[in-house]
């Protein structure tokens, strides 16, 4: 079976497995989490993460352009990024799917190295190394915008009081 | 080489769970004091200059905390009071029955996974050693029952979660018994209180308001200078002088508004959008330095607190000899107005009349007690009989989400009037989702003295379930602007709003009405109350709106 066909296979178990694995990561493995309600908007990092997860798959499918994976790995990490203070549990998650895959679709990706060779394989694994980095960018990317916020909001707070003291126009 | 965990220890990283895998019961689970994760404590001087005892020096990220040497009396004594004074907190102790309708409605529980930022665990908290104190179960049966005995650790614990509850009051509204998780915050909090533990950033602005009448501390005559700046900058776009009165008696009206209004981006433009609506309607009023502060930060600490800083309210009300107050837009504010002050500090001052508005005769009946109305009703009113010259193309720029502010969707039901005005003022209104508004509005995740800058990412968790509805709206109808009525949202909403939906600006009510606002011999404005160029509007086509689509 080719990777493409093995994802599309496996796919409900993989975000099922990797969605458990990411909810353990919780403090008290805070479990059903994220997954409580599909709800557009009562539970927005269950969604989030449901969305990245999904969105990586499609790109390793073939499935989705580039912009979209960006886009829903950027929102997900929006959220990761103040969870963790550690850019490691944010950057795991990714990491997490990694071994996922492997457990679930080895014996099958075994086979099919056997067959067609490895060119396939190295591609998908080149393919999730990407993956890590587009999301330790948006996670740098947004613990840069938090303290970027706090210096923002000490400005606006005193505003008036900079312009009672000369300080600004 | 190191050897590098598997992913899975990584996730798990970290904070609570053991290397062991197994899960800790809830009650051994205690947090981690590192930095980012807690506010700084408050200063010794503040604490004594606010009368509180046991003020001392300590470090939230140290193991001591130097708690008083008979604490545990404190807080058993502390509890039976409260309990005995407060009857709804001694129900909310018993009656609980667990069903976990409230757990997941927390914006901190959905922002963050943690469960005890479930409003029934964080009741919890406290639960616990009412059992064991104060039922026959708990104390015989222990752990059983629920009921753990007090030791520092509960302490900490206290201080870490009742200060990640932003007595929100949405966890309340889906309670089948009406448990209001806020009110238990704010007990915990005076217990904390009691042991010398508080937050700085509550209690400085609290001892400042005590002090000069303000949360900043500012004196009489800078006061009176920013708004001189703020009436030049008035000038500047309308081409109209305004001199608001400030501290005189005789006049009919006592305006009192939140600090943060007079003095932070982006609430002065909505200060500057009340001046020109009383000027345009002549309004005879008066601004005060006394009571130069709407906020109420006593009442995120204590009730005695809150009441003594409450006062100064009626005080100036009675020594101006005006008729009645009217008020800016704030939340926490108007919980304290609108649900205290009558009980706290009443009755309302003789020479205080039903509030009437000069420029309609209507009576607002439902502050016939307190005196005192929200400046989103009595504008409300004057839109109602269409008393006001309005040219709403001048927010064309503009396509406008309305956030409810907690305190006045949950605690006042103000839901309809800012709508009113805001459907009036501007073109382009869209609602966020239906389950993200009104009584059930997600909280800005920074209220009740939260919106300091250490915590940030705290508050940013807080702050996901709005900012994500926020989000939604702007990437389906490019909306650009979110406007609110209350002063510590616009602190608190332009941190929420660059972080969770870039390119959204946060706007006040009035500030809207302002730039709306067509004045009787004004210049033709050219820029809105920012002085940002206003859209051509001469133009043959559309104006382009600034939209963010990522
Ligand atoms: S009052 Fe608000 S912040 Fe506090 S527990 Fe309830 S929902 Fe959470
Ligand atoms: S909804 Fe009310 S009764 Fe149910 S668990 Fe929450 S606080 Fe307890």
């Amino acid at each position: 079976m080719s990777i493409k066909n093995l994802l599309t296979e496996y796919r409900e178990r993989i975000i099922a497995e990797w969605l458990t694995e990411v909810e353990r990561g919780y403090p008290l493995s805070s479990s059903g989490y994220l997954r409580a309600t599909s709800h557009p908007f009562l539970n927005p990092a269950g969604l989030r993460h449901r969305e990245a997860v999904e969105a990586m798959l499609d790109y390793l499918r073939n499935e989705t352009a580039r912009e979209d994976l960006t886009c829903a790995l950027e929102e997900l990490m929006r959220v990761r990024a103040v969870q963790d203070s550690t850019p490691e549990a944010g950057f795991a998650l990714i990491y997490a799917l990694k071994h996922i895959l492997h457990r679930i679709c080895g014996p099958e990706l075994e086979e099919q190295a056997k067959n067609a060779g490895l060119e396939e394989f190295l591609r998908l694994e080149k393919t999730l190394d990407g993956l890590m980095l587009l999301a330790l960018d948006a996670y740098v990317r947004c613990r840069d915008k938090v303290a970027e916020l706090r210096v923002e909001e000490l400005k606006r707070r005193h505003s008036q009081i900079f312009r009672l003291a000369g300080l600004s126009g | 080489m190191p050897k590098i965990p598997p992913p899975a220890e990584l996730l798990r990283g970290l904070r609570l769970a053991p290397p062991d895998g197994r899960l800790p019961d809830w009650m051994d689970a205690k947090p981690d004091f590192v930095p980012g994760s807690y506010a700084y404590p408050a200063r010794e001087d503040t604490l004594r200059g606010l009368g509180f005892p046991n003020a001392h020096a300590w470090n939230p990220a140290e193991e001591d905390w130097g708690l008083p040497p008979d604490w545990e009396d404190i807080i058993h004594r502390g509890l039976k009071e409260r309990l005995e004074k407060y009857r709804s907190l001694r129900l909310f102790m018993d009656i609980c029955v667990r069903c976990g309708a409230c757990a997941d409605k927390c914006h901190f529980f959905l922002g963050s996974g943690d469960p005890k930022n479930m409003p029934v665990l964080r009741a919890e908290l406290l639960r616990s050693v009412y059992r064991r104190d104060f039922t026959t179960a708990g104390r015989l049966l222990g752990r059983v029952a629920g009921a753990r005995r007090l030791d520092p650790s509960i302490i900490k614990e206290w201080f870490y979660y009742f200060y990640q509850c932003t007595e929100c009051r949405r966890c309340s509204l889906f309670c089948p018994h009406g448990i209001d998780t806020a009110e238990i915050t704010m007990a915990v909090r005076e217990l904390l209180l009691e042991l010398g533990l508080g937050l700085n950033w509550i209690m400085e602005p609290a001892g400042n308001c005590q002090r000069t009448g303000n949360h900043l501390g500012i004196p009489p005559h800078a006061f009176k200078e920013i708004v001189t700046f703020l009436c030049g900058d008035i000038k500047e776009i309308t081409g109209l002088r305004i001199n608001p009165p400030i501290n005189e008696k005789g006049h009919e009206i006592l305006f009192i508004t939140p600090s943060g209004d007079i003095f932070a981006d982006p609430g002065i433009y909505t200060f500057m959008g009340y001046l020109m609506l009383f000027h345009e309607l002549g309004l005879d009023y008066t601004l005060s330095t006394y009571a130069s502060e709407g906020g109420n930060f006593g009442s995120f600490a204590s009730n005695a607190l809150m009441k003594k800083l409450n006062a100064k309210m009626y005080a100036e009300a009675e020594r101006l000899g005006v008729k009645w107050i009217l008020g800016g837009e704030c939340g926490h504010m108007w919980r304290v107005a609108h649900q205290y002050m009558d009980t706290m500090n009443g009755p309302a001052p003789k020479n205080l009349e039903t509030p009437r508005s000069p420029a309609t005769g209507t009576l607002f009946k439902h502050a016939a007690s307190a005196k005192m109305v929200h400046i989103a009703e009595f504008t409300a009113d004057l839109i109602q009989h269409d008393h006001l010259n309005l040219d709403s193309s001048r927010n064309d720029h503009l396509t406008v989400t309305f956030h409810d502010s907690c305190n006045p969707a949950r605690a006042m039901g103000l839901l309809e009037e800012p709508r009113q005005v805001l459907r009036r003022v501007c073109n382009n209104f869209v609602e966020m989702p239906e389950d993200t508004i009104r009584e059930r509005t997600f909280c800005c995740g920074s209220g009740s003295g939260l919106n300091t800058d250490e915590i940030m990412e705290a508050r940013m968790r807080g702050g996901l379930p709005r900012g994500h509805a926020l989000r939604y709206v702007q990437k389906k109808y490019g909306v650009n602007a979110m406007t609110c009525i209350c002063a510590l949202d616009r602190a608190s909403l332009p941190p929420l709003a660059d972080y969770w939906a870039p390119g959204v600006t946060v706007t006040g009510l009035h500030e809207l009405v302002g730039n709306a606002l067509i004045m009787k011999g004004e210049k033709k404005r050219l820029t809105d109350l920012r002085q940002e160029d206003l859209p051509v509007v001469d133009a043959e086509e559309e104006p382009v709106k600034e939209n963010d689509h990522v």
